[in-house]
């Protein structure tokens, strides 16, 4: 394969380089330092493999510095067929099939083989840094490097890797040693194992303890049966013991029975009862002892009381006037009140008669009509009056307020009237209008005058001229003057018209083009008519003049018309004039100045005007408030006059009632109010009067019942009744009283009588039960009773006793060894029994502690067996175990992965050496024996050693060190070129670079380096960059096939 | 022997076998004293859960077909738990059916334990026909247990066919129906074996994984009660009967309370670590998703081509990253254990080019190609290896190298050699 093009669109300092037409396989690039030969070798190897994917450069390499997209394109032939390869930065491979067709990276794959952008950069271009590297290396690292070549990677060394390996599977395991991980694991596998031995070795045990355990249960339950029998016998001398007491007093009651008389019979509820009775005789007794005390003093009671017979009779009239006591006080005092009360009250009623007129009186008043008719015939007169009265005053207010109004309007008009005095009543609109409009007239046509009158003077001229200039003028015929007065015509209604409807401007605007009209009307007509001659003979100025007319008679009629119309326009401008009151044509000056002064008067014809109108409007408004003002004044007048008529039927009515005439009905409504309350006054005085002799009498008859009681139960008859009442009733109350107690006195004496006999009566009875009961018992006296009573108890006492220590001995012993309990306790003695009772107590005191004793060991036992159970450590134990041998075999994978890995590659570089490396040598000295001139034919590496010999042309043999530096890099230079003959020999055959690494040779090893080159070329296509002038002569010289490239 | 039940007319039970009691979990390289002690006791959390389970339906009775303990020599700590259950059986009057199995035949050492009632051992010299009796019809259970390890006849042989007597048989052994290549064959017998006899159900045990083998009658290996490693994975558990006769219904019961999640996870497309770590991430909440009740025990081979080969290589990285995963976890309670990650990616080359590249690479890649077509060669790789294996330690501790397991390692070897040399060079 070769580089036919380059083509660079950007990149690093080239921008839009062509490197075109390369036909050689030798093609050399010259440039200075920095030419970008570097930069060209690396674009290159870009197009061949891409862009490198380096992250985070900043910034990117080779970034076209001059512009242009950053790639660009290789033409390659291989296999004498043409591709193209293009690049850029930003887009994929466009990569140009001999067919035309677009390939892909499968199609250059094709193309590079298996090489990729390492490799091309190890094997196929290399520059000076290269040979300066490899001059310090060693044999080994030099075959290393070349295996790195071998490789194709040249960042890490093949020795590198073989120490990595070593290392790592060293690592994981060694023979002897603790610190790899294997050798660790193992020691860890060893002491698991030893534990879980250790742990199930615990385990057997189990059975042992568990046997231990139970002998020793067994006989712990014999020795508690053996205590139990002891208790048995000690529970037994101890209730022994215990009845000792008991049994001594049975047999001392015994002994004692046996004394005591023996009372065949004695009934004990006979006792209980004479105790009851003897004690309730004694109370009855006592009881009588109280009655009888509780008599006398009662009838002590009777014989000191003191009772008034007399007042008792009177009891029913006494309680009379006790009890109308009150309210003869009441009425005493109260008619006093009433008395006071009808005087004051007579007074207020001659008042208030009085008021109502001085004749009235009481017996007046009852005659007088009170009626509800008369009262309301009386509001029906005052309404009717209230009403017309509100009438009267509605239209009181009515007929101000139009006075007050007329007298606006009278006072406005008034001053309208001097306002007329300012004005000129002689003003007429019309003529304003028609001054304005003349106005109008002479500012549109005064103008027009003039011009017309300038026009005037400039054709007299010009016919002047004419006339001495053309006397072969012909003038035809003259143009019909009607259409241009019609125009004229026109043209001046409009205006007017314009003016009247307030479009002056616009007018003016018609008016003037009309104007123009007409005078193009009569330009066009007068050239018309003429025909146009020329006069060799004139002047070329005057030939134009005569040009603008058709003939003299043009001109003339010019002035003629114009005269003409001049004259009207006068004419009319005059008249003009006149209406705005000027005796000749004014100028516009004055024309001006008289629109002003008209439009002053204008305003003030309308201002009078208004006044006028204002006037009118006034006048009738004037004449319809004095209207409505007589209507009013008509209706009040009426209104009086019913109002007239009411008072005097009102009055009528007052004289038949005896009233005084005068009054209105308000007057006597309010009289009215005043003759009721005196009607009520007098009705409450008739009442109090009657009241009051009602409580006289009642106060009379009441002292009189009182005198004639006092008199007959022979009083002090001088007190005051109240006094004699009360002294009456205490009397009565005493007598009463004194009654009373008598009664209860007599009542209870009568009661305790009876008490007394009923407790006699018991105590009878209670004599004769006692009696029986003695006789029952066989006795006489109560003495006698007592001490039989005492010996019973006595014996019955002695055989509880009996009784009692008998039911303890027998709750003890049980009744079946009773007797034989009373037989030992008859034979023995309370000392004997205790010693008894000790020795029992300290053999099961022995016994018990033979009982912790085991129980000890049973507890023990048990702790020991539960450890064994709770102890689960042998399962962790062999889990860690197992996880342990896991790990191991996993590390021993990895280290068998390791190691293998170093033989393998220990293997493979054997076996390159053995296979490749004579076939790089033999290619290398090739090249070597032709840079060094011969001098050296051959390169070697023993089998057995990774030395690298070189041998002289005299057999001689040297190793790398200790050839010169540049014979050392010429060495390396041929050992490359042999490997890269080799490497493709299975490969594509892509350009190889050379960057300057002649750059040390001397001239002769130099051209001879040449000369190598020039075999090689018979392969590769070889690009040799240099900034040395000197090797561009030499690469010439020495492969003439050259082809040359600068570089700026 | 005559037990009474208060069914009528049918009866439930649990099949249960291999629970392998105190068996420790294997597979796990890397473990804590707090994991070592949960999985420890993996097999007793899952064997009461049976126990639970079997209360909770008011079975009348549980068969156990076998390897109830994990060695002859079964240990102290888990006859006692063994015991515990059957007492807790007991209590709710549910009766226990036993015969053992290779692991703890009945010469093994056991402890002298006081059995309750309601536990029956089936003897190791000749079949046992032992009746559970119900309200309304009667079960037959036929039984043998292992008297010694190794059991190599054929124990079916021995059974009696079923009576006419006997309206239910239930046939309970510990053998190996057919080839099953996990297993060693013990007892081996045929279906046709089990058939002739004409039991109504057969409680199979000494396959961990539970299979139905027949449906009609029913020949079912319940499998084991507890995954103990990586090659245990899904449900674990036994089976729940019901015998309505004629119908015979059972559903599998999960009872592990630990899960083995292994697979493999690729990294294609994968360019670092934080990718990586979000795709553990998404899968193991998937696992987590569907296994609400277990802790789950993980182990993931990753494989794929990616540029992260070359750092997973790295045992720290590896070590960093369950690092990661597992410091989090609260092994008190449900926890995710992340016990291995296996590296078996690599980086995203050709090796087809690079055999063809004639260069140091490319030999060593025909140098391995040679080695894994020629056995004799190998005989070379296994002395270079035996310096580890045929050493004391190593014989001792280590599970010698087989050759299938050698041409995998002389793979991973060319994989390290070519990372070495094109990790540096990306």
């Amino acid at each position: 394969m070769r580089i036919e093009n380059i083509n660079i669109n950007g990149f690093g300092k080239f921008n839009s380089y062509r490197a075109e037409g390369i036909s050689s396989n030798c093609v050399l690039f010259y440039g200075p330092n920095e030419a970008g030969k570097s930069t060209l070798l690396e674009f290159i190897r870009i197009m061949f493999f891409g862009f490198s994917k380096v992250k985070n450069t900043s910034p990117k390499p080779y970034i076209p510095l001059k512009g242009g997209r950053h790639g660009g394109s290789l033409s390659l032939i291989s296999k004498d067929e043409k591709y193209v390869i293009e690049r850029y930065d930003t887009t994929e491979l466009n990569l140009i099939l001999p067919t035309g067709k677009i390939g892909d990276k499968h199609d250059l794959s094709k193309l590079v083989g298996s090489i990729d952008s390492n490799t091309f950069e190890n094997i196929y271009a290399f520059g000076l840094k290269e040979l300066q590297d490899f001059n310090t290396l060693n044999d080994e690292a030099i075959q290393n490097k070349l295996y790195s070549a071998g490789t194709g990677f040249k960042s890490i060394s093949i020795s590198d890797v073989k120490s990595k390996l070593n290392s790592m599977h060293r690592f994981y395991y060694k023979p002897k040693g603790k610190k790899p991980v294997l050798n660790e694991l193992f020691y860890k596998i060893k002491n698991l194992k030893a534990q879980y031995s250790e742990h199930v070795g615990k385990i057997e045990s189990y059975d042992e303890l568990q046997t231990n355990l139970e002998s020793c249960l067994n006989e712990r339950e014999k020795l508690k049966a053996t205590r139990e029998d002891l208790y048995k016998k000690f529970d037994f001398v101890n209730n022994l013991l215990y009845v000792w007491d008991d049994w001594i007093n049975l047999v001392s009651s015994n002994a004692t029975l046996d004394n005591i008389k023996k009372i065949s019979f004695f009934c004990e509820k006979h006792s209980d009862e004479i105790t009851n009775l003897v004690k309730r005789k004694e109370h009855l007794e006592h009881q009588v002892e109280e009655f009888t005390k509780e008599k006398q003093e009662l009838i002590l009671d009777k014989e000191n009381l003191l009772i008034d017979y007399d007042v008792l009779d009177y009891k029913e009239e006494i309680y009379q006037l006790v009890n109308y006591l009150e309210k003869y006080i009441a009425d005493k005092a109260s008619s006093k009140q009433v008395e006071l009360k009808i005087a004051s009250e007579k007074q207020e009623l001659d008042k208030l008669l009085k008021s109502i007129s001085y004749d009235w009186n009481r017996e007046k008043l009852n005659n007088t009509d009170f009626s509800i008719q008369t009262k309301e015939f009386i509001k029906t007169k005052q309404l009717q009056l209230n009403s017309l009265d509100n009438k009267v005053s509605d239209l009181n207010s009515e007929i101000k307020l139009l006075n007050e109004n007329i007298d606006q309007i009278n006072a406005k008009l008034e001053s309208n009237k001097n306002k007329r005095k300012y004005i000129n009543p002689n003003l007429i609109t019309v003529e304003i209008e028609g001054c304005f409009e003349a106005i109008f007239n002479l500012r549109t046509f005064i103008p027009e005058l003039e011009k017309l009158n300038n026009d005037l003077d400039n054709w007299r001229k010009d016919a002047a001229i004419l006339n001495t200039l053309v006397q072969r003028k012909n003038v035809n015929g003259s143009a019909p003057v009607w259409p241009a007065i019609l125009l004229l015509i026109i043209a001046i209604l409009q205006a007017i018209y314009m003016y009247t409807i307030g479009l002056l401007a616009e007018g003016a605007l018609i008016s003037g083009i009309l104007v123009g009209s007409i005078i193009l009307y009569i330009y066009i007509s007068n050239k018309n008519n003429s025909k146009p001659t020329t006069n060799k003979s004139l002047h070329d100025e005057d030939k134009k003049f005569l040009d603008n007319f058709e003939s003299p008679y043009d001109i003339d009629q010019y002035i003629t018309n114009a005269e003409e119309k001049k004259k009207k326009l006068t004419s009319f401008l005059k008249e003009q004039a006149k209406i705005c009151g000027f005796d000749f044509i004014p100028r516009l000056s004055q024309v001006e100045q008289k629109a002003k002064e008209l439009q002053v008067e204008a305003d003030k014809s309308a201002e009078l005007n208004n006044i006028q109108l204002e006037e009118a409007e006034l006048f009738d408004e004037n004449r319809q408030l004095s209207e409505n003002l007589r209507e009013k004044k008509v209706e009040k007048s009426n209104i009086e006059n019913s109002i007239n008529d009411i008072i005097h039927e009102f009055n009528n009515w007052l004289l038949s009632n005896k009233l005084n005439t005068g009054l209105l009905p308000t007057q006597v409504l309010e009289i009215y109010s005043i003759i009721q309350t005196c009607y009520d006054k007098n009705a409450n005085l008739s009442s109090k009067e009657e009241e009051y002799e009602q409580i006289s009498n009642s106060v009379q008859s009441y002292k009189n019942k009182t005198v004639k009681l006092i008199k007959d139960l022979k009083m002090n008859p001088n007190q005051p009744i109240e006094v004699s009442v009360r002294l009456l009733k205490e009397k009565l109350d005493l007598s009463e009283k004194g009654q009373a107690q008598l009664d209860l006195i007599v009542s209870n004496i009568e009661k305790l009588d009876k008490k007394l006999d009923v407790t006699y009566s018991e105590i009878n009875n209670i004599e004769s039960r006692i009696n029986m009961i003695l006789s029952l018992e066989k006795v006489t006296t109560l003495k006698e009773f007592r001490k039989k009573e005492q010996n019973w108890i006595e014996l019955k006492k002695l055989k509880d006793e009996i009784k009692t220590s008998e039911h303890r001995i027998r709750r003890f012993t049980g009744n079946e060894l009773f007797n034989e309990i009373l037989e030992k306790l008859n034979n023995t003695t309370y000392g004997e029994l205790e010693l008894e009772k000790n020795e029992l107590k300290e053999e099961i005191e022995r016994i018990n502690d033979m009982i912790e004793t085991l129980s000890n060991t049973i507890g023990e036992t048990e702790t020991k067996i539960n450890q064994l159970i709770e102890n689960h450590q042998e399962s962790e134990i062999q889990q860690n175990l197992k996880s342990v041998s896991e790990k191991a075999n996993h590390i021993s994978r990895k280290w068998a992965a390791f190691i293998l890995a170093e033989k393998l590659l220990n293997n493979a570089i054997s076996k390159y050496e053995h296979e490749h490396q004579p076939e790089v040598v033999t290619d290398a000295q090739k090249f070597f024996s032709i840079i060094t001139g011969e001098k050296y034919n051959r390169i070697y590496s023993p089998l057995d050693s990774s030395e690298i010999l070189v041998e002289d042309c005299s057999g001689n043999h040297k190793d790398i060190q200790q050839l010169s530096r540049g014979t050392a890099e010429q060495l390396y230079l041929s050992l490359r070129i042999g490997f890269i003959l080799h490497f493709q020999k299975y490969n594509p055959s892509l350009p190889i670079i050379f960057d300057d690494v002649f750059v040390n040779f001397d001239n002769t090893r130099a051209q001879n380096a040449f000369k190598a080159i020039n075999d090689l070329i018979k392969t590769n296509q070889v690009f040799y960059f240099t900034c040395h002038p000197e090797h561009v002569e030499m690469c010439k010289e020495k492969i003439p096939s050259t082809q040359v490239f600068e570089l700026v | 022997m005559v037990n009474e039940s208060n069914s009528a007319n049918s009866i439930s039970f649990i099949h249960a076998a291999d629970l392998h009691l105190d068996s420790p979990f294997s597979g796990i390289a890397e473990i804590n004293q707090k994991l070592a002690h949960k999985l420890s006791n993996a097999t007793f959390d899952s064997f009461f859960n049976l126990i639970y389970l079997a209360i909770r339906k008011e079975v009348n009775f549980v068969l156990f077909a076998g390897d109830i303990y994990d060695n002859q020599n079964k240990s102290l700590y888990s006859q006692l738990q063994f015991l515990k259950g059957m007492e807790l059986l007991n209590e709710s009057k549910i009766e226990a059916y036993i015969v053992h199995g290779n692991h703890d035949p009945l010469s093994g050492w056991s402890a002298h334990l006081n059995w309750p009632e309601n536990v029956h051992i089936f003897n190791g010299k000749e079949p046992e026909v032992k009746v559970f009796k119900s309200n309304g019809f009667n079960v037959h259970i036929v039984g043998m247990s292992y008297q010694e390890h190794h059991i190599k006849d054929n124990l079916v042989k021995q059974f009696p066919a079923k009576s006419k007597k006997w309206p239910l048989t239930i046939g309970l052994l510990h053998c190996s129906v057919g080839n099953h290549g996990e297993h060693y064959s013990y007892s081996p017998c045929t279906l046709n074996d089990l058939n002739q006899l004409n039991y109504d159900y057969w409680a199979l045990g000494h396959v961990h994984t539970p299979s139905i083998l027949q449906n009609n009658p029913p020949i079912i290996y319940s499998g084991n009660t507890q995954g103990r490693h990586p090659g245990e994975t899904g449900e674990r558990g036994c089976y729940l009967v019901k015998m309505d006769n004629p119908q015979i219904k059972y559903t599998f019961q999960s009872t592990s309370t630990i899960y083995w999640d292994c697979a493999e996870l690729s990294l294609n497309g994968l360019n670092s670590e934080s990718d990586l770590i979000e795709m553990l991430n998404k899968h193991i909440q998937t696992v987590k998703n569907e296994q609400t009740d277990k802790s789950i025990i993980c182990r993931y081979k990753l494989v794929g081509k990616s540029k992260l080969s070359s750092i997973l290589n790295d045992e720290e990285v590896i070590d960093n990253i369950l690092k990661y995963f597992n410091d989090d976890q609260n092994l008190d309670s449900q926890f995710i254990w992340i016990d291995r990650l296996r590296n078996h990616t690599k980086l995203p080359i050709n090796r087809q080019n690079i055999a063809q590249r004639q260069d140091l690479l490319s030999e060593i890649v025909k140098l391995v190609d040679e080695y894994q077509a020629n056995d004799d060669d190998l005989t070379e790789l296994f002395e270079t290896v035996s310096t580890l294996f045929n050493s004391n330690d190593g014989k001792r501790f280590l599970q010698p190298i087989n050759k299938s397991e050698l041409r995998t390692i002389l793979y991973e070897a060319e994989d390290i050699i070519l990372d070495q040399f094109m990790e540096n060079d990306e």
